[in-house]
């Protein structure tokens, strides 16, 4: 077993702080949401094992879209639209999915911005929002096609090597929306409990699961995506996100544990069907 | 100087002799002289009081009670009061005694006779008293010989180690211009984010009227006929109680149309009249110190002619001033304009002032570094006002020379919730005016604080030091380097690796590239950003054309340096009343999105 790359774990401490960030603020008890956090992880832990870090990277990714997005649902001050641009801008940088999920959320970005503003402000609103995205991806366009220049292997120093050798070996279509599919299956529990909350930020968080879903869908039929893991991965921060905004009650802990439980054994489960030369191989 | 041009808001001509006659009608003053142990006089008394009686030293005693000895009639001394409160009486009666007479006289007629008597002297402080007191803060001497060496030296330099070592120097040169300028773009990027968390000074606490000091309202007023009714209907409709509130418009002596409109608009006792004699400087802050020297108010705000304050504004400042420590001098209110859907210039200016008010100076104010004040609507504890000696006659920028100096000596500035609608110039030639000058300005007064860089470290601390450096020297600084930028970059386009090869030879040599490019994004992104506070979305699209609004800066940058070397004390005038669009109620106005 070689060690893992610095940027993987790099990756790992960023992803666990967020999630402990995130749900302490939210109100859970500090041991919760460790064992939460814990539960995340091991939910993306099949990226782990793989060692591919640049897959935790874009769960990063996810982690600040959907963080953001909430909070600009919540309050679109300056710092939310900041925040929520440059999540989407910086997505694109984590991960060469980053640009499909960044398309896939825009959207979602407009329905969220939708009744912020006014018919005649919304233009300006989406302008701003849409600014750090829009120069990020012309930038990366230039540096790849003009320059040559891969800035993902600064992170990882790889592309999606493993998943990529696997998945060609399934090109049919079923597998082509394997990723999506088993994205939505592992986010479902958590968007389940969630929809029963009417406000802004359970709909946004609801909006960026459909997001990136639906980039997933577009990206593997037009065969941008062929890596199904990393995507996997990126269901965690997404569940975290639905564990944060999770309906007050007296059963919120137990509730929120049997939910990050129930994701994590979905999530092994959809990955040991759509990956098994991985585990076999390694 | 005629004397039939000052006087009283009643809109009369004040002759002083004719009004001195003039008995005072019935009034609460005789109830307050009954129980004061002092006596009062209300006979005919000499048109003009005896200069023997009173001295220079004490003027502001005289300013503070309102009061002039006046004459001296069988022995007993007269003492010409406009104000007649108990605690006013006692003062007078204890610097007096028992056995001097008070004659009681109307206000106006008491400061046109201080104005006359003190005229000379009241000029001389307006003028020098900081220069004499902090010389070392003064915009009188533009720059010292040293700096003036360090100024003459550098471009030698320059030519000289062009001449030596070219390919080192072209790439020197690129390094710092592209450094200097995305530093600049960065500390203003960390601004803003810090900028957006503040919510400026606390808002109004629910005060009693009782509770409320008597508050100080100054605004110099130069070739202001056409815009005198609507700032008096503004400044009458401000939310603190009549008696607490003193209006002093301060005009030039010979400007007399707005001295005629003044006298026809402002007829509620609440506004003084004063004429500041003519002399150089002619700038606003020259008449604004010399109205301080007549102002009683515990706070004291200064306007301009064309501002809206929000209603509520005095009593948040008063809440404000009472919750924060006594070392907080200064309190700026925000700035924007009620006319920024004019044209394009109006909209890029509201995008301008909203990020510089909403954000960026919140954000100084937050990190603790010095700020640059705005030129109007800066709140003041008078005392302290004084104690600094108001304003430099001599800096175009009055303001940002203020704040700078508040906290270097020791005094805090913070933001105020607030927001003051402005006039934005609609015309291309006047916004060039008013930009030049507030750059000429800056650079005055970063001149002058770096008279002495090590006692401004000093006092300032590091990041006070650096965060000047940053944005009093590279606001004018970047505008200056943008058009260089852009020259570089465009002949390295034009002329390819042939110009490259002698210009930009190295990869570090492309900072000067990579800082327009990174700095105008920014710039532009940060405009956009300036409609947040306020909910105006609409104009975000036109942050998009902020490079060519960055060019139209640098382009009055230049102009403001050569009139800096030209004619540095020179106050361009900025015409007023010149949009076609009135000032919207205050409820339309906007707020928080």
């Amino acid at each position: 077993m070689t060690l893992m790359p610095v940027a993987t774990v790099l990756a790992v401490v960023l992803l666990g702080s967020g999630f402990m960030f995130w749900l302490i603020g939210a109100g859970y008890s500090r041991a919760v949401a460790t064992l939460l956090t814990a539960a995340m992880l091991a939910q993306a832990g099949p990226q782990i094992a793989i060692a591919t870090g640049q897959s935790l990277w874009l769960a990063l990714g996810v982690l600040a879209v959907a963080a953001s997005a909430a909070a600009f649902a919540g309050r679109a001050d300056a710092r939310h639209i900041i925040l929520f641009g440059g999540s989407l801008a910086v997505i694109q940088l984590l991960d060469p999915l980053g640009g499909v999920v960044a398309a896939g959320l825009l959207p979602a970005t407009l329905a969220i911005g939708r009744g912020r503003v006014d018919r005649r402000q919304a233009m300006g609103l989406y302008v701003l929002l849409m600014f750090m995205p829009v120069t990020i991806a012309v930038l990366l366009f230039y540096l790849t096609k003009v320059q040559h220049f891969d800035s993902m292997s600064l992170l990882s120093g790889s592309t999606h090597g493993i998943p990529t050798q696997v998945f060609a070996a399934h090109a049919s279509l079923l597998w082509r929306l394997a990723p999506a599919l088993g994205f939505t299956l592992i986010v479902s529990p958590g968007l389940f409990g969630l929809r029963l909350r009417r406000d802004a930020s359970a709909r946004t968080i609801l909006l960026v699961a459909l997001g990136v879903a639906a980039a997933a869908t577009t990206g593997a039929l037009l065969g941008a995506i062929r890596a199904a893991v990393p995507l996997l991965a990126a269901a965690s921060p997404v569940v975290a996100a639905a564990l944060a905004h999770w309906p007050a009650s007296p059963a919120r802990d137990r509730e929120a544990v049997i939910i990050a439980l129930l994701c994590t054994a979905v999530s092994w489960t959809v990955v040991l069907m759509l990956v098994p030369e991985v585990f076999a191989g390694g | 100087m005629e004397p039939s041009t000052y006087g009283g808001p009643g809109g009369e001509r004040l002759d002083l002799a004719a009004s001195l006659l003039k008995p005072l009608p019935p009034l609460k003053w005789q109830s307050n002289f009954r129980g004061s142990g002092i006596a009062a006089l209300n006979t005919p008394t000499p048109s003009a009081p005896n200069p023997l009686l009173s001295h220079e030293g004490d003027i502001d005693f005289y300013n503070q009670c309102l009061a002039l000895p006046w004459c001296l009639r069988n022995g007993t001394l007269v003492v010409a009061a406009a104000d007649t409160a108990p605690a006013t009486l006692a003062r007078l009666r204890k610097r007096y005694g028992a056995a001097a007479h008070l004659w009681p006289v109307a206000k106006p007629v008491l400061l046109r006779a201080l104005e006359e008597r003190f005229a000379e002297m009241l000029m001389d402080r307006a003028t020098n008293s900081l220069a004499r007191r902090f010389p070392e803060f003064s915009a009188r001497r533009v720059m010292t010989t040293g700096q003036a060496c360090v100024l003459l030296a550098l471009p030698v330099g320059i030519a000289a180690a062009f001449y030596a070592v070219p390919a080192m120097t072209n790439l020197l040169l690129a390094l710092v211009m592209g450094t200097a300028f995305i530093a600049n773009i960065l500390f203003r990027t960390i601004l803003v984010w810090i900028g957006a968390g503040s919510s400026g000074a606390p808002a109004a606490l629910p005060l009693r009227s009782d509770d409320l000091p008597l508050y100080s309202i100054i605004v110099p007023l130069y070739r202001e006929a056409n815009v005198i009714q609507d700032l008096v209907a503004a400044l009458s409709a401000l939310d603190y109680p009549a008696g607490r509130i003193e209006i002093v418009l301060v005009m030039e002596a010979d400007d007399r149309e707005t001295i005629v409109a003044a006298k026809m608009h402002a007829v509620d006792p609440r506004f003084v009249l004063l004429c500041v004699p003519p002399c150089l400087p002619r700038t606003k802050p020259k008449a604004a110190n010399y109205a301080l020297g007549f102002v009683r108010g515990e706070f004291t705000v200064i306007y301009d002619a064309e501002d809206r304050p929000e209603p509520d504004q005095l009593l948040k400042a008063v809440a404000a001033f009472r919750s924060l420590p006594p070392s907080v001098a200064c309190l700026q209110a925000r700035l924007n304009f009620y006319n920024a859907g004019e044209n394009w210039l109006t909209r890029m200016f509201a995008l301008d002032y909203a990020l510089w008010f909403d954000f960026l100076l919140p954000g100084l104010d937050k990190f603790g570094i010095p700020m640059p004040l705005g030129g109007t609507s800066n709140h003041f504890r008078t005392d302290a006002l004084r104690a600094i000696e108001g304003w430099d006659p001599y800096n175009v920028t009055e303001d940002a020379d203020l704040g700078i100096r508040l906290a270097l000596l020791g005094l805090r500035v913070t933001t105020l919730d607030s927001t003051t609608y402005e006039e934005a110039t609609v015309t291309l030639g006047d916004w060039l005016r008013q930009r030049s000058r507030w750059m000429k300005g800056y650079m005055q007064t970063w001149l002058v604080h770096m008279r002495r860089p090590i006692r401004l470290l000093r006092r300032a601390g590091i990041g006070g030091f650096l965060g000047f450096q940053l944005f009093v020297g590279g606001t004018f600084l970047t505008a200056l380097l943008n058009p260089i930028l852009w020259v570089l970059c465009l002949c390295s386009w034009m002329f390819g690796n042939e110009f490259s090869a002698g210009f930009v030879a190295t990869p570090f040599a492309h900072a000067p590239l990579l800082g327009l490019l990174a700095g105008n994004g920014l710039f532009t992104y940060l405009a956009m950003l300036g409609a947040c506070r306020r909910g105006w979305f609409d104009l975000t699209p036109y942050g998009f054309a902020a490079p060519f609004y960055w060019a139209l800066i640098s382009a009055a940058s230049y102009r403001g340096l050569w009139h800096l070397a030209v004619k540095p004390q020179h106050w361009e005038k900025t015409r007023h009343g010149m949009s076609c669009q009135s000032p919207r109620p205050f409820a339309s106005m906007g707020g928080d999105a």
